[in-house]
């Protein structure tokens, strides 16, 4: 495929933020990331384990940027993503997917805030001590727990994420929240239904919170079959650009590739199930397969029509306004 | 000068001094931390955590930000000599994060990194016993760094926080030194030339860590001072002269270590069982700290003592604080 000369400058000339990029394979294929023009990842350094477990995976993240620098840098700030920008260097921000390491103790938000955390996405599909994830049927709304940690995300300036949450928690975080939500990695289900999926309404409340969703390329998450296209994963953009308006959507793509056996793994745990999640391989949409090749996508969004203005949002803009009227250097 | 015109002249010089203790536990600070003030103190080394492992010491540390900012007119963590002098400016106790021991490290270097970034500015490399980085000074072995302690040391070299020898072994607080690039200290250390005890330090180690541009901090603990079960303030003073005799008294200053006077008898017997301290270096409570210094509000009888013993101003100014600044200002810039 040869990338008109537009897309390409438009592509090279914009700040491109990933708002989903889980641990391992990040750090496998940061490569892909560097070659697909992407300016800022923000990296799920962790959300699974305890606080113990995170702060060794922190602690190896610090490692694993500083052996790359200057070509990555962690960033905490929007002055520090346009500054990678500026230097041609790869931002890292840290995300966590799920709020394990906080256990019942919210006085770690601030550690996890001293550490460079600036995203916590408050449930991962089950049930924790703040609220339901989105495979939980019960579908509880935030303890007192998760108010108390929201009030605390809010006065620490950590972007709070409602994706793999459920929906009734997701509509009561951004009810409680004083500061806008986002879904960093969650498709419209009035496109493709599936847990994992977002109703209109709960699009809508972030969207009139200030915040934005991240369009996820997961195959099971986009259309129906394994194998879809780049059309579909558009549709879902512009589906949520229709519903909420064009500056509350983004990229959260999501790229993964786990083996046969941490599938059934994570199925096993109870973290995934098989409905929501197909089995492996994962095909992301057709021509961003992985993230070497997004200039595509911003080449198919000016074909479809889409505003160079509206493609710099979707491709990071959006995500920065957010970013910057969230974040703060001071609690 | 007559004795009025002699006392102001100490109060004086107390008052237009910045002081520093250079080692306060914390959970005896939190109780009493408006002492610290009182005696014209403007920066204390706060001790949040000794030798609690890595989850422990995040829910310390967490707890310490939480009771800064429910006291943020008072105290302010702090990171630079910049921010100490700023916070004596506002009249806000400087609070420095200090770690007695490496147990929170466990067996990872790059934990250092994260509690560099967490705030913490003074690790000390062990407590009492053998850690995995090296042996404590209770530790009959005498075994030296570890290859891991060689990691830590290079780690806590490339951040900038104080390597401090305390209660470390003197085998390995003399590797240590020799390993580091930057001023090593001991915060809280006393001299075994004038009372012998395995928490004080030979005149070797001193100058070991004078050479490389540290200092020792006088502790108050009378075990460490003398056989008396309350130490004289002259006593203190005694260990204070010895230091500046030796190596010159920009090398000397104070790390008081006030703590509880009257812990249970299970609490002790609890420290004595774990092996974390030894009954002939630790006496049974209750425990005093020297007469005249006894809580840190006292601390200005101290600066007419040292006036009164014969050192000059701009010495005691030294061991007051300055010499504790020059120490972080060499070491904390990093990268």
């Amino acid at each position: 495929m040869t990338v008109a000369t537009g897309a390409a400058q438009l592509h090279a000339s914009a700040v491109i933020v990933d708002a989903a990029c889980p641990y391992d394979h990040w750090l496998e294929n940061v490569d892909r990331w560097i070659a697909g023009g992407v300016t800022c990842c923000a990296f799920t350094v962790a959300g699974f384990g305890g606080a113990r477990a995170t702060v060794s995976q922190i602690a190896a993240t610090y490692r694993f940027v500083r052996e790359r620098e200057p070509q990555l840098r962690l960033a905490t700030s929007v002055a520090d993503i346009r500054a990678a920008k500026a230097e041609g260097a790869l931002a890292v921000t840290l995300h966590f997917q799920g709020t394990n390491p906080v256990e019942y103790e919210p006085d770690l938000l601030e550690l996890y805030w001293r550490l460079g955390v600036r995203i916590v996405q408050l449930a991962y599909n089950r049930r924790n001590p703040l609220c339901d994830g989105c495979e939980e049927p019960g579908d509880a709304g935030l303890s007192l727990l998760g108010r108390r940690a929201i009030a605390e995300m809010n006065r620490l300036g950590i972007l709070v994420d409602v994706s793999h949450t459920g929906i009734r928690s997701s509509r009561e975080a951004i009810a409680a929240s004083a500061a806008p939500c986002v879904a960093s990695h969650s498709n419209a289900a009035a496109v493709h239904p599936s847990p994992r999926n977002l109703p209109d309404e709960v699009i809508r409340a972030i969207a009139e919170s200030g915040g934005v969703v991240g369009i996820n390329g997961f195959p099971s998450f986009v259309a129906p079959g394994t194998r879809p296209s780049l059309d579909q994963y558009i549709d879902h953009i512009f589906h949520v650009a229709e519903v909420a308006g064009p500056e509350h959507v983004a990229l959260g793509v999501d790229y993964w590739s786990g083996t046969e056996q941490q599938y059934e793994q994570l199925l096993a745990d109870g973290t995934w199930s098989r409905d929501t999640y197909g089995p492996p391989p994962w095909h992301y949409p057709a021509g961003i397969e992985d993230a070497s090749t997004l200039v595509n996508l911003t080449e198919r969004l000016l074909d479809r029509g889409y505003g160079e203005a509206e493609v710099r949002g979707v491709l990071g803009e959006n995500w920065l306004r957010v970013y910057d009227e969230v974040w703060r250097d001071i609690p | 000068m007559s004795t009025a015109e002699h006392i102001d002249a100490a109060e004086h010089l107390h008052t237009t001094s910045l002081v520093v203790d250079g080692t306060c536990p914390i959970y005896h600070w939190r109780e009493a931390f408006a002492t610290w003030p009182a005696g014209g103190v403007d920066c204390c080394v706060v001790t949040v955590v000794a030798y609690e492992n890595c989850r422990a010491a995040l829910s310390l540390i967490a707890g310490a930000y939480r009771f800064v900012r429910e006291h943020a007119d008072e105290m302010v963590v702090v990171t630079s000599v910049d921010e100490i002098r700023r916070a004596r400016e506002d009249g806000r106790l400087a609070i420095v994060l200090q770690f007695q021991g490496t147990h929170a490290l466990e067996y990872e270097a790059d934990l250092v990194e994260v509690f560099w970034r967490l705030g913490v500015r003074m690790v000390q490399l062990a407590y009492n016993q053998r850690s995995p980085v090296c042996d404590g000074c209770e530790e009959p072995g005498g075994a030296g760094l570890s290859r891991l302690g060689h990691a830590v040391i290079g780690e806590l070299n490339r951040l900038g926080i104080v390597i401090d020898l305390s209660h470390t072994g003197e085998h390995a607080a003399l590797e240590a030194i020799a390993a580091s690039r930057a001023p090593c200290v001991a915060s809280h250390s006393n001299a075994a030339a004038v009372y012998p005890s395995a928490r004080n330090i030979s005149d070797e180690l001193i100058r070991a860590i004078a050479d490389s541009g540290g200092l020792v901090g006088i502790n108050g603990f009378s075990g460490f001072l003398g056989p008396e079960p309350q130490a004289s303030l002259d006593r203190y003073v005694d260990h204070l002269a010895h230091v500046a005799g030796l190596v010159g008294p920009e090398h000397v200053a104070i790390g008081v270590d006030y703590t509880v006077r009257n812990p249970s008898a299970a609490m002790y017997e609890a420290f004595i069982r774990d092996g974390l301290a030894t009954p002939e270096v630790y006496p049974r409570p209750p425990w005093h700290f020297p007469s005249g210094m006894d809580d840190a509000s006292q601390l200005p009888n101290l600066t007419r003592r040292l006036l009164e013993r014969g050192f000059g101003a701009a010495e005691v100014r030294g061991i007051l604080g300055e010499n504790w600044l020059r120490v972080f200002g060499d070491v904390w810039p990093s990268r």
